[in-house]
């Protein structure tokens, strides 16, 4: 069962590098059903960003409210029950694949991280590379195990930020579709940030952020 | 009131805790396994290592001079002079000793059989030891016993090489000329030994009643006093100013040769171990960034995956943990093998009872140390760290104002917390870091004014160069840092080897090779006359003799000596026994003049003077000042009217006093030489007849001279070898963290530059031109700043002069410029040789 978000009012402003500041995000509201998911879409430069990071807690809040609820109750932590697929993968280079994927289970103590591991890499039919290590592995294949990462710790919502932003059409296709299978199998909320409007088609919900304000 | 879930959910965050910090170890030893983090942890290792290894040998040698200080003093204060005592002198000493002893001491050759040995031989009145005991051996198994008084008349002690080169066992009886001693014990020390010094001269105790007979002159006089309780320094200043020509060594004066010694050898070890210091921080500063960065993505992307914000201080925490102890273990186990080791070469070499000494406080004040400067030069990293966002880390940011700040203040920090904890010559330090300072504006003002220069003049040009400096002038912020590391570690470095050299210099210096096997350091002329005709019977060859007369110098310019405005040097406690005062008409061949006139003829006024140039230096003189020279009773000032030096190629006997012939010798006083002597080995064999005709004959053969020597100056020489090897290690260090710190940075940069279409020559021009403009700004500022202050730190550190050597300083400048920008250009060529979506590619 996913989690609800809900963002109310939220503001954010950041410092330019000649010290102006720029207020990228204005009173932005938006409500996440559990399980529905959504595509954030905009120009380059609008706070499609910063509004996930925001959201999956890895930005510090300056104003506005962020909540998530799990069946009716409230979520302290949301890392906790996140996953996160990010457009520059962020694997860890002394690892391989599958150490990488097991990696949110290990932090939690799951004894059969490695397994449920190779299962998520089966999920998104990275298998046979389990043991490469992942600075060998094509900038698909990276991703792809960025998004076993983010499903193996199963969790509640899952957040993706330009999943698809540095591979070719059919790979992002296939990557995506594994993704979202992947999501809908266990009934994730999911959030993606794309400036790819095809891919935003394939969601739930659409929601076009144009300077600073967010509109459904 | 805690309940069930609470709980719960605590032991569930430990668990996590655990298991976050576990996970992050791991990947910590990875990343090293892959060749990260090397830089951090050597330097930490290193400088662990050796504070460890100082503090368990420096205090082993605190302790052995504290139990010298405290246990042979033998008195409050040690009079000496070189003649009779004069009515005043005793007068002075029945008024202010609470008791007193006198002593004589003679050069005198002893034998047994047909062995004979030269030896030092101190005659003692009844009321000696003043203080404390005399360690003595009744067997030959050295089993020590302490006795509280000397010899017995007729009786003899001898110190145990002595005994063995007499081939002499307790009981047996030596002469000394006409008189037969019996040896009833064997020397080990006496309370008063340190006021002698320890050399390895062969030594006896007698009782001057035994000497009697013999109607000896000594060669020394001392008394050994204590004072009442209301004794002050004042009547020791009265003393010096009354008797120019007495030497006054007290407690009060703090002037005992050993604390000479080791002041000097302490100064030197300080600024070595200040230098290897220095060198560590610049090296932790230089990697911090790429020790931390990879530590911050894996924390980032733990954090990403479940591990909690208010986690990451403890887990900081425990990698810090875990980085200390992976460098300081390993290290602790190498000092203390080490240190075993080198106790046992000291054993050997120099001090006998040379102990380490192993406490908790001295490994934990290095530890201390160490902990307390990775930590205040990594601590800025951290702190970004821990108050970053995870997006920050992940994305790599650049550093806030206030952690630009930080950043820039706890090197500053760092660098005095290494003054306050390790400094104990402030003058030393404060030369150095003056050195260091001026280094620091220059690099500065250098590295803007060139580039900024550059740029306009080139900035129609275009071109690789142009580029090149364009470059530099905007990434200026960050390669400030590689310029200012560089600079500063090459400016220690070029000091490192100009005292290393000079060191080495004074040590080669002792292994001179002689002329002739037989030195002849004083005989009369009678004793002379025997040499030259012993040398004819056995076929050998008289090398050369010079007369000189004993003289001491007692004023400069009218101001005693004692009270000169020279800082403490070599030559200037030398100078407070007698020396050896030359006399020549022309220019001798083995020196030269290399400033004055020798010996002006025609001049009016005081006879002139010539002295040794090092002797000129230490004492801060002038041509033209005037010393006053007492020969015997007599008192003569000279005129100083030239400064000479050794020239090789001539014989080897040369004088840090020449005077006009006229002016001496002194008809009253006895003229003696100095010379060499080139015996066969029938020769050599049958020395013991010259001695056994002529006790106090002081000759020697080389052999034994330099073995004397020997010992000591390969026990400093391994010394400035093992400090060579730390300077040259952390070098090595330094320069890989200089290179290694913004290569990954160039890789971006190189990258784009590939993707323009730079050709492989462009790109090796770039290169050098980079490295060559990022290596010789600093080194030219080393150059510079060490050039100013070197001889200032020699002077007020070592008590010598700089001589200056500007060549091999350029010299060693190039060579330190070359190795640092041909390792830089060959580790940034294998970029070049990449491919560009490799170098482009930002994995992890």
């Amino acid at each position: 069962m996913g989690v609800k978000l809900d963002v109310r009012q939220l503001d954010h402003t950041i410092k330019l590098v000649n010290g102006e500041p720029l207020h990228l995000l204005k009173a932005v509201s938006m409500s996440v059903e559990a399980g529905e998911q959504i595509a954030i879409v905009g120009a380059s430069g609008s706070g499609k960003s910063t509004l996930l990071s925001l959201l999956a807690g890895l930005e510090t809040l300056q104003t506005g409210e962020i909540s998530y609820q799990e069946r009716n109750e409230d979520v302290a932590e949301i890392n906790s029950v996140s996953g996160f697929v990010f457009q520059h993968f962020h694997l860890l280079p002394e690892l391989n694949a599958l150490q990488n994927v097991a990696l949110p289970l290990l932090l939690r103590g799951e004894k059969s991280a490695q397994q449920q591991a190779l299962e998520k890499l089966k999920l998104v039919q990275m298998e046979a590379q389990a043991h490469q290590p992942v600075t060998k592995l094509s900038g698909g294949e990276q991703q792809r195990v960025a998004i076993a990462r983010a499903l193996c710790s199963e969790p509640q919502i899952i957040f993706a930020d330009e999943p698809t932003g540095n591979l070719d059409k059919n790979t992002a296709e296939q990557v995506f579709s594994h993704m979202q299978n992947g999501a809908r199998s266990t009934g994730t909320t999911m959030v993606v940030v794309t400036h790819d409007l095809n891919l935003a088609a394939k969601l739930d919900k659409i929601y076009h952020l144009e300077s600073g304000e967010l509109k459904l | 009131m805690i309940d069930a879930q609470t709980i719960d959910a605590e032991r569930e965050s430990k668990l996590s805790l655990s298991r976050a910090s576990i996970m992050l170890i791991k990947i910590f030893l990875l990343q090293v396994r892959q060749g990260k983090h090397l830089v951090t942890l050597f330097s930490l290792a290193l400088l662990f290592l050796y504070l460890s290894l100082t503090s368990l040998l420096g205090q082993g040698v605190d302790k052995y001079l504290n139990h010298n200080l405290q246990t042979m003093l033998g008195a409050d204060t040690q009079l000496s002079v070189t003649r009779d005592w004069h009515d005043s002198e005793t007068q002075w000493v029945t008024t202010h000793a609470s008791s007193k002893t006198f002593i004589q001491s003679y050069q005198v050759t002893l034998s047994q059989g047909s062995a004979y040995s030269h030896a030092k031989l101190k005659a003692v009145d009844n009321a000696y030891p003043l203080t404390g005991q005399v360690t003595i051996s009744t067997n030959e198994q050295l089993t020590t016993s302490q006795v509280s008084k000397g010899p017995k008349v007729g009786e003899i002690w001898l110190e145990p090489h002595l005994a063995r080169a007499l081939d002499v066992r307790i009981g047996d009886e030596i002469r000394l000329g006409s008189e037969t001693l019996v040896v009833s014990a064997l020397l080990l020390n006496e309370p008063d030994r340190i006021i002698q010094g320890y050399s390895s001269d062969r030594r006896a105790l007698v009782s001057q009643l035994s000497l009697v007979a013999l109607n000896m002159q000594p060669e020394d006089r001392q008394i050994l006093v204590n004072h009442h309780g209301d004794f002050k320094l004042s009547h020791l200043k009265q003393l010096q100013t009354a008797s120019a020509d007495l030497k006054v060594t007290s407690k009060l004066l703090n002037n005992y040769p050993m604390a000479h010694a080791w002041q000097r050898v302490q100064n030197f070890m300080g600024l070595i171990s200040f230098i290897i210091v220095l060198l560590t921080c610049l090296c932790l500063w230089l990697s911090q960034r790429s020790h931390i960065e990879p530590v911050q993505g894996v924390l980032a992307v733990m954090l990403a995956n479940g591990v909690k914000r208010q986690q990451v201080p403890l887990l900081v925490v425990v990698l810090m943990v875990s980085i200390l102890l992976l460098s300081f273990i390993p290290a602790l186990l190498i000092a203390m093998v080490g240190a075993t080791f080198i106790e046992q070469l000291i054993q050997q070499n120099v001090f006998e009872t040379f102990e380490l000494m192993w406490g908790v406080t001295g490994i934990g004040h290095a530890l201390l140390m160490s902990v307390l400067l990775y930590c205040l030069l990594t601590i800025p990293n951290w702190i970004k760290l821990l108050k970053s966002t995870v997006r920050d880390l992940l994305e790599k940011r650049e550093d806030g104002a206030v952690t630009f700040i930080v950043s820039g203040l706890c090197p500053l920090l760092s660098l005095l917390a290494v003054v306050l904890l390790n400094t104990d010559n402030w003058v030393l330090t404060g030369l150095l870091l003056s050195g260091l300072g001026v280094c620091l504006v220059l690099l500065l003002a250098l590295t803007w004014g060139i580039l900024s220069l550059a740029n306009r003049s080139l900035v129609d040009r275009g071109g690789v160069f142009a580029f090149v400096l364009l470059l530099m002038k905007q990434r200026m912020s960050v390669k400030i840092i590689q310029i200012l590391a560089l600079g500063l570690s090459a400016t220690l470095l070029l000091l490192c080897l100009r005292v290393g050299q000079d060191v080495n210099r004074v040590l080669d210096r002792a292994l001179f090779e002689d002329q002739g096997n037989v030195f002849v350091t004083q005989a009369t002329s009678t004793q002379k006359q025997a040499i030259s005709q012993f040398a004819k019977q056995h076929g050998g060859e008289v090398k050369q003799f010079k007369a000189f007369q004993s003289a001491r110098v007692t004023h400069v310019n009218d101001v005693l000596l004692a009270q000169i405005d020279a800082p403490s040097s070599d030559s200037k406690t030398r100078l407070e026994r007698d020396i050896n005062l030359h006399w020549q008409i022309s220019q001798p061949d083995n020196i030269s003049v290399v400033s004055g006139q020798w010996q002006p003829l025609g001049e009016q006024g005081l006879p002139s003077i010539s002295m040794e140039q090092e002797v000129f230096d230490e004492l801060s003189l002038a041509l033209g000042d005037v010393l006053t020279l007492q020969v015997g009773s007599q008192s003569q000032q000279f005129n100083i009217a030239s400064v000479h030096h050794y020239r090789s190629g001539s014989d080897m006997i040369t004088f840090w006093f020449v005077v006009h012939q006229d002016s001496v010798p002194v008809a009253s006083e006895p003229t003696l030489y100095m010379g060499s002597v080139d015996l066969p080995q029938s020769g050599l064999d049958n020395l013991g007849e010259i001695w056994q005709a002529h006790p106090s004959i002081r000759m020697l053969r080389v052999e034994e001279l330099i073995s004397r020597v020997r010992n000591t100056v390969q026990t400093f020489m391994y010394l400035t070898l093992a400090y060579g090897v730390f300077i040259a290690i952390m070098s090595n260090l330094l320069v890989v963290a200089s290179i290694q710190t913004h290569l990954q940075r160039d890789k971006l940069k190189n990258g784009l530059l590939l993707s323009f279409g730079l050709t492989e020559k462009q790109g090796r021009n770039m290169l050098i031109t980079e490295w060559a403009i990022l290596t010789v700004i600093p080194v030219a500022c080393a150059l510079a700043s060490v050039y100013l202050f070197i001889g200032q730190i020699y002077q007020q550190g070592f008590g010598l002069a700089y001589r200056p050597n500007d060549l091999m300083l350029f010299l060693e400048a190039v060579a330190i410029v070359m190795t640092i920008a041909l390792g830089g250009i060959c580790l940034s060529r294998k970029q070049l040789k990449q491919s560009v979506v490799t170098l482009l590619e930002q994995r992890g």
